[in-house]
């Protein structure tokens, strides 16, 4: 299968200097062969971990205080900051939005991502093709933003033209009925192809002999697809999910760019609602408790997609 | 995979392939149109093409052009970093055994899964205090953790395919840890490296967040540049048609000339 599960840990044997060479002179510091590659990740390390757990630390601090728009004067108030969330009708409305978006955009992405590459899969021309939908791939989210707001647009869009002549009038970001559909299909045109890739990787992967059997067994294009190849696709379905899940979660730039949560909050994810709280409402105590309960819950959906996503002996 | 179906014709599929990237070329389209030929009651396919839109922005000076600046310094700078640091490590992970080396590594890939906006206001409060905000330094700084982790991650994966043979023998003659990276693996995984450096200027070159919320004017990069042709009185669709055009270009270039590797980029190397 192309999807790695090949991937191995090196045998011991010939990885370990002390067991390989033994008795040969080292060179250079002596170091015992446990501490010595640690030695080697330090500078990643020590970047790292200042990076991350210093961010961390102080957002828990902040979470605990009134800090407004700087972290002076603030004080600290307990877990008044997290007893308000719970009680926050606008958080649990965000946290909604964000995971319908979830569910529907990538739900989408894996069910025509697979559809596609199944397609793209027997074409003679594949890689050719290949190319035009990596585009999505690479742009910007904020160009992908505009460029679909100057599709969705009330007086010049084309999408809006298209569905006047269809007898339906509406303006697709200005209706709290259509804004978060139209997000998700920002999403999916951007994200499809993604999925698309891994899927291509998996089928390439799929042996023949299983295929060329049902269908000596009769069965349909669609059974076989369904029975056989289907199941085949669990490792790539769970990378997709790992990775669409996670980056849909923290939705940010299509949102800011074409509604900022609007009209109304009917389009207002998690991420819109912290940065309103952080840098609109100046109440970045209260904006760092938000966003550390999305930290966690992101860091232990990573825990569990990722030791399904990505198979043990790859790690 | 057996052709064993009815052979579907390349050209519906490669229609298809055109029709899904239509939004682009709608956005190319309308770079090229005036103000009248935008607004008009029935979109324009065929229309004469004009450059205003485009030399707007260089007419106008401090349209884009100090913020494209920005993006590519940022971008290479960051990029290059990353791979520096990067590479090295994934080198370390592929041919060390390590204890705990498995928990290193998740790490490594959880900071790629941080949402932006959940760790921002500490980077906002953190870059005023020590007054590197709005400074393309804090930008790089922050850029490197999720490009550090995409690195690590990609190049693990070419490092551990290498053949072990070549690194042994070059053990044997005398070749110390460091040598044998820089002399010997590290030649041979080169197309990787293209790659993983194309990625992280891909990744640096379209982020958004962080640059919004840590800049304000002088370190400004093109993403949220083209916000600012967002104004009260409505969109100036020409201008921000052109200035995503321009935006767009280098890294539609950049992603075609990685294809083979950017499934692998993408999945942090989980596929390949």
């Amino acid at each position: 299968m192309a999807v790695t599960t090949t991937r191995q840990e090196p045998p011991p044997a010939t990885r370990a200097p002390d067991t390989a060479l033994a008795g040969r002179p080292r060179r250079g510091l002596r170091l015992g062969s446990a501490t010595l590659p640690w030695v080697y990740l330090l500078p990643c390390a020590l970047f790292l971990l200042a990076m991350s757990a210093y961010p961390t630390a102080y957002a828990l601090y902040l979470s605990l205080t009134n800090a407004q728009n700087s972290a002076n004067g603030a004080k600290l108030i307990g877990l008044a900051n997290y007893g308000t969330l719970i009680h926050d009708p606008y958080w649990w409305q965000a946290l909604q939005i964000t995971l319908i978006i979830v569910v529907f955009a990538v739900g989408l992405e894996l069910t025509l991502g697979f559809l596609i590459a199944l397609w793209l899969n027997e074409s003679s021309w594949g890689n050719g093709i290949m190319s035009l939908f990596i585009l999505p791939l690479a742009a910007s989210p904020v160009v992908v933003g505009y460029m679909f707001e100057y599709l969705y647009d009330g007086q010049l869009g084309l999408v809006t033209y298209l569905f006047g002549q269809l007898g339906i009038q509406v303006d697709l970001l200005a209706n709290i009925n259509t804004v978060v559909p139209a997000i998700i299909a920002v999403d999916v045109w951007e994200w499809t192809p993604f999925a698309l890739l891994i899927f291509l990787a998996a089928l390439k992967g799929v042996p023949d002999e299983p295929l060329e059997a049902a269908r000596i067994d009769g069965a349909s294009y669609w059974q076989v697809v369904w029975h056989v190849i289907v199941p085949l696709m669990r490792t790539a379905a769970a990378v997709v999910l790992l990775f669409r899940m996670l980056d849909v979660f923290k939705i940010f730039d299509v949102i800011y760019v074409m509604t900022r949560g609007g009209p109304g909050r009917s389009s207002e994810a998690l991420s819109q609602y912290i940065s309103e709280n952080a840098f609109q409402n100046l109440n970045m105590g209260y904006a760092t408790s938000i966003a550390l309960v999305m930290l966690v819950i992101a860091v232990v959906a990573t825990r569990f997609l990722g030791r399904i996503a990505i198979p043990e002996e790859s790690w | 995979m057996v052709k064993w179906r009815r052979p579907i014709s390349t050209a519906l599929l490669t229609l298809v392939g055109l029709l899904y990237i239509a939004p682009i070329l709608w956005m190319i389209l309308g770079a090229l149109k005036t103000q009248v030929q935008l607004f008009s009651y029935v979109p324009e396919l065929l229309f004469s093409p004009t450059g205003d839109n485009f030399s707007y922005l260089v007419r106008t000076g401090v349209a884009i052009t100090p913020y494209m600046v920005n993006s590519l310094i940022v971008a290479i700078a960051s990029s290059f970093i990353a791979i520096a640091v990067g590479t090295w490590t994934a080198y370390v992970l592929a041919n060390f055994r390590i204890k705990r080396k498995k928990d290193f590594e998740f790490w490594i890939l959880s900071m790629r899964m941080i949402p932006a906006l959940s760790v921002v206001v500490p980077f906002y409060l953190m870059a005023t205090a020590v007054h590197l905000y709005d400074s393309r330094i804090a930008l790089v700084l922050v850029y490197l953790t999720f490009e550090i982790p995409l690195v690590v991650w990609l190049m693990k994966g070419f490092f551990v395919e290498l053949p072990k043979e070549i690194s042994d023998a070059a053990r044997v003659d005398g070749c110390g840890d460091i040598g044998r990276f820089w002399r010997i693996a590290l030649p041979l995984v080169r197309p990787g490296l293209v790659s993983a450096l194309l990625l992280c200027f891909i990744a640096s070159w379209n982020e958004f967040p962080f640059a919004l919320y840590l800049t304000s004017r002088s370190a400004v990069t093109m993403p949220v540049a083209l916000t600012g042709f967002n104004t009260e009185n409505g969109v100036l669709w020409g201008p921000m048609l052109a200035a995503g055009t321009v935006a767009a270009l280098p890294v539609f270039i950049f992603s075609i000339l990685i294809r083979r590797h950017l499934v692998r980029g993408l999945t942090m190397g989980s596929v390949k």
